[in-house]
């Protein structure tokens, strides 16, 4: 599940619990950093980025193939 | 060249791994273990990717037979020519060719092995893969040349390693809590993880006893936030106190491919780490440690899995606090993006290292050239590094408009958090332009998602002073697809000067190459030295290396001849110094149609004041009108040493030498040739006074005679070259001057040299040479 969270200027997107983006100002393609103006604007850009994020792996076998493990000559 | 082995034993990984603990100082060939400096074999050593038994590892892929890809695992520089397809999956970007991962390629080397901080070896192996993982194969240890600790069969983990951050955590846990000898500690992105040594103080029991200070062992890593660690005497009574925390934590950052489908939500790559490596434990033991696992849920060895960004990504630096990481990423493809689709956009982030995630902040935005972009037909990838200075750092795109080149240079200050793109101005000689020399590739197969066996990548560099850039690509499927760079334009490198100090954003045309037959244009290239003036290049027919020699001189005159269907054009130019086959570049010429503007190889040289070389239907065509203008003659890209060997893995090692494996031309499966710069192709010895009928014989009249013996050595292209050979007469019938049977010479590309010997009696002469390093 993804989250957000706007928090001092800085906009917060969560995944799992997991902080994984944090993004304190607006990101431009001329390397200027301006501060947001909004939470809003934040939420924005947020939603323009999102889809790739959204996407789940589906669960796997641990072992997808296997040999015949030992418990012998551990270093 | 020298062919060290062929493989003797199938089924396994791959034919060349360099073992990166120095102490051991060894390479191992098909499994068996050599001195790294002198090849000398090791007895009884030898990396077979033994289970924890020691037992000889045998896998029942396909694909981990590398019959096809031969790769070569030097840990140091690594690339990787072949593919059997458009989209390959391990053809693509990343997963062989791991240099180009990184653009600090100097300072910081993508490998597959490694040894961590704690003295363990990992080496990570491409397996397969699916529309939803890359799976690779692990192996750890501390001795190659022992039993394992660990091997992990499949594993959805891939890592391409980057670095090993050290990270020192000393906080007060938010709670903590206990149950018999269980304690558990909360604090949100705690970072630590299974195996972490700690040093617990502050923590009271009231109304208690045996409050759990101390140094412990992590035992479970519960979750991104907590972790518990067990006490050998329970406490009583209630926890309290405010527990502090202190460790060392260690986590390998690399770049993990995601999957082959390569879908923007699912493909790509991801910049990542794992943790817990150290501590890997059983034979592909899924339900204990021996697997990684792609969340925190458990202690297991952990793998961070950073957001599905997809796109192309490639290493910048960290800063020098340590905090944050630089990547940038290239777009390749959305499901969500469609106007970022095939133009290769960039965007610069940079990852928090601290706290146990890769928590991202975008520094730049989507970035790429004004006009009209070639879109859907090459991923343009971006350049190696320049560093002007800790807070200036500097790299170059290679996007192409629909018509030329279009380069964008890029800024980055990894202290301050800052990159600036700027559009790259392009000039070229007077009366030309990018269309003189070259031509956009075309559009073929071209896998919408970016993962294709082509890409584009400039390289930079500093000689003598001057910066330069060339502008390289490369088809890893070319020996059976010309169709992406079907015409000598488009199979042309074009070579720009750098400005000086910050006007590095105006590119001055230098030179140019053309790759004339599809046999000799790059299936992959790779920088040869780390200071950048020398380059491998692997053909459908040779590996080669490319030597920068940058001239610029104006002609004194020129004049051309038309003979059927070819001009010839001869050059009057003083001391012009170049050499039958030599690479040119030229500019400035007028005449009434196909002027002679554009790159040549030289066809002969009548004089040191004159050289040839021929237009036609080949280039720039038949030459019509009065030869007029003037003549600039330049030249870049040489190359100075030529094998005949087709690559399909290749590497240099941290000793610099050009590693090959190949498929077989005999026995076995796979070769492994080193090959050096210096070793000749051919070798030729004749007597000095032989009879007329051969320059084999000579004539032996039955008393102890004084000649000499005439020795040239040349490479594969027929010029003489100047090497160091060790001669030894292997028959009874002529010694050495001083009844020497050894004798070290050098030859010289001048022309033969003369040795003295003294023939003692008849029969055959038998000597063998062998190359000196």
């Amino acid at each position: 599940m993804i989250t957000t969270n706007f928090n001092n200027g800085t906009l917060e997107v969560y995944k799992n619990g997991q902080c994984i983006i944090s993004q304190p100002f607006k990101p431009t393609s001329t390397g200027q950093q301006p501060n947001w103006e909004n939470e809003a604007e934040a939420l924005e850009w947020w939603n323009s980025i999102k889809e790739p994020y959204e996407y789940e792996p589906p669960p796997i076998e641990l072992t997808k193939e296997s040999s015949t493990p030992s418990t012998e000559g551990a270093q | 060249m020298a062919l060290i082995a062929r493989s003797r034993i199938g089924n396994r990984y791959p034919s060349l791994w360099v073992d990166p603990d120095p102490t051991k100082n060894r390479v191992f060939i098909d499994t068996y273990a050599y001195d790294l400096t002198t090849l000398a074999p090791r007895a009884n050593e030898q990396f077979m990717w033994q289970d924890r038994r020691g037992i000889f590892n045998t896998n029942s892929s396909t694909f981990n037979n590398p019959d096809a890809f031969t790769p070569i695992q030097t840990g140091f520089m690594d690339a990787n020519a072949w593919a059997d397809g458009h989209q390959t999956e391990h053809a693509k970007i990343g997963i062989f060719d791991l240099w180009q991962c990184s653009l600090d390629y100097q300072n910081y080397k993508p490998t597959r092995i490694w040894r961590t901080a704690q003295n363990r070896i990992l080496c990570t192996y491409p397996r397969l893969a699916d529309t939803n993982y890359q799976y690779m194969d692990w192996w750890m240890g501390f001795d190659m040349s022992k039993k394992s600790q660990a091997y992990i069969f499949q594993s959805e983990m891939s890592l391409a390693y980057l670095f090993e951050h050290v990270d020192s955590r000393n906080f007060n846990a938010t709670s903590w809590s206990y149950s018999t000898t269980t304690i558990t500690v909360n604090l949100n992105n705690h970072g630590l993880y299974y195996g972490d040594r700690i040093t617990v103080t502050g923590a009271v029991m009231t109304s208690g006893t045996n409050a759990p200070n101390g140094e412990y062992i992590i035992t479970q890593a519960t979750d991104a936030n907590s972790f518990q660690f067990t006490v050998g005497t329970a406490p009583t009574g209630t926890a309290a106190g405010t527990m502090n925390i202190v460790c060392t934590t260690r986590r390998a950052w690399g770049f993990r491919h995601k999957a082959s489908s390569s879908a923007y939500t699912n493909g790509g790559m991801s910049f990542d780490m794992i943790q817990g490596y150290d501590y890997l434990l059983g034979d592909n033991n899924g339900s204990g440690y021996g697997m990684f696992k792609g969340q925190a849920g458990a202690s297991r060895p952990y793998t961070l899995n950073e957001t599905n960004e997809g796109g192309q990504k490639f290493f910048i630096g960290k800063d020098t606090a340590n905090t944050y990481a630089y990547v940038v990423h290239v777009n390749t493809a959305s499901t969500g993006v469609t106007s970022q689709t095939g133009d290769s956009p960039y965007v610069i982030k940079r990852y928090l290292l601290t706290t146990g995630q890769a928590t991202a902040t975008t520094v730049l935005a989507a970035t790429k050239p004004t006009g009209t972009m070639l879109v859907n037909t090459i991923t343009m990838c971006p350049s190696n590094l320049r560093i002007d200075s800790a807070s200036r750092r500097v790299f170059y795109s290679s996007h192409y408009r629909s018509t030329d080149q279009a380069p964008m240079r890029f800024v980055v200050d990894i202290e301050a958090g800052t990159a600036v793109a700027t559009q790259c101005s392009l000039t070229y000689p007077s009366g030309t332009t990018y269309a003189t020399y070259a031509t956009v590739p075309t559009s073929s197969s071209y896998g919408i998602y970016g993962y294709n066996t082509w890409w584009s990548k400039p390289h930079q560099w500093t000689q003598s002073g001057v910066r330069y850039i060339t502008f390289c690509t490369h088809d890893k499927y070319f020996w059976a697809s010309t169709a992406r760079f079907p015409t000598r334009l488009a199979r042309t490198w074009l070579t720009f000067t750098i400005g000086a100090s910050t006007g590095d954003d105006i590119l001055t045309f230098h030179s140019a190459i053309t790759f004339e037959n599809a046999s000799d244009f790059p299936l992959s290239w790779m920088p040869y030295t780390q200071t950048g003036e020398k380059l491998v290049i692997v053909s459908t027919t040779n590996t080669s290396v490319w030597t920068f020699t940058p001239t610029n001189q104006t002609a004194t005159s020129w004049n051309f001849s038309t003979s059927g269907s070819v001009s010839t054009v001869t050059v009057t130019l003083a001391n012009h110094g170049y050499k039958v086959g030599d690479r040119i570049t030229t500019s400035g010429t007028t005449a009434t149609s196909n002027t002679p503007n554009g790159t040549y190889q030289v066809l002969s040289v009548p004089s040191t004041s004159t050289f040839t070389f021929n237009c036609d239907t080949n280039n720039t065509g038949v030459i019509t009108g009065t030869a007029g203008g003037t003549m600039s003659v330049r030249s870049g890209w040489q190359q100075t040493f030529a094998s005949g060997i087709r690559a399909r893995g290749y590497g240099v090692d941290s000793l610099g030498r050009l590693w090959v494996g190949t498929a077989t031309t005999g026995i076995g499966n796979t070769e492994i040739h080193l090959l050096k710069e210096n070793t000749p192709y051919k070798i030729v010895i004749n007597f000095q006074n032989p009879v007329a009928s051969s320059v084999n014989t000579f004539e032996y009249t039955g008393s102890t005679t004084s000649t000499n013996i005439l020795v040239s050595a040349y490479n594969i292209s027929g010029s003489r070259m100047a090497t160091k050979l060790t001669l030894t007469i292997k028959s009874g019938n002529m010694t050495f001057t001083g009844s020497f049977l050894s004798l070290n010479v050098t030859t010289s590309a001048a022309g033969d040299i003369s040795v003295p010997v003294i023939i003692t009696g008849p029969g055959q002469v038998l000597i063998s040479t062998t190359t000196v390093a």
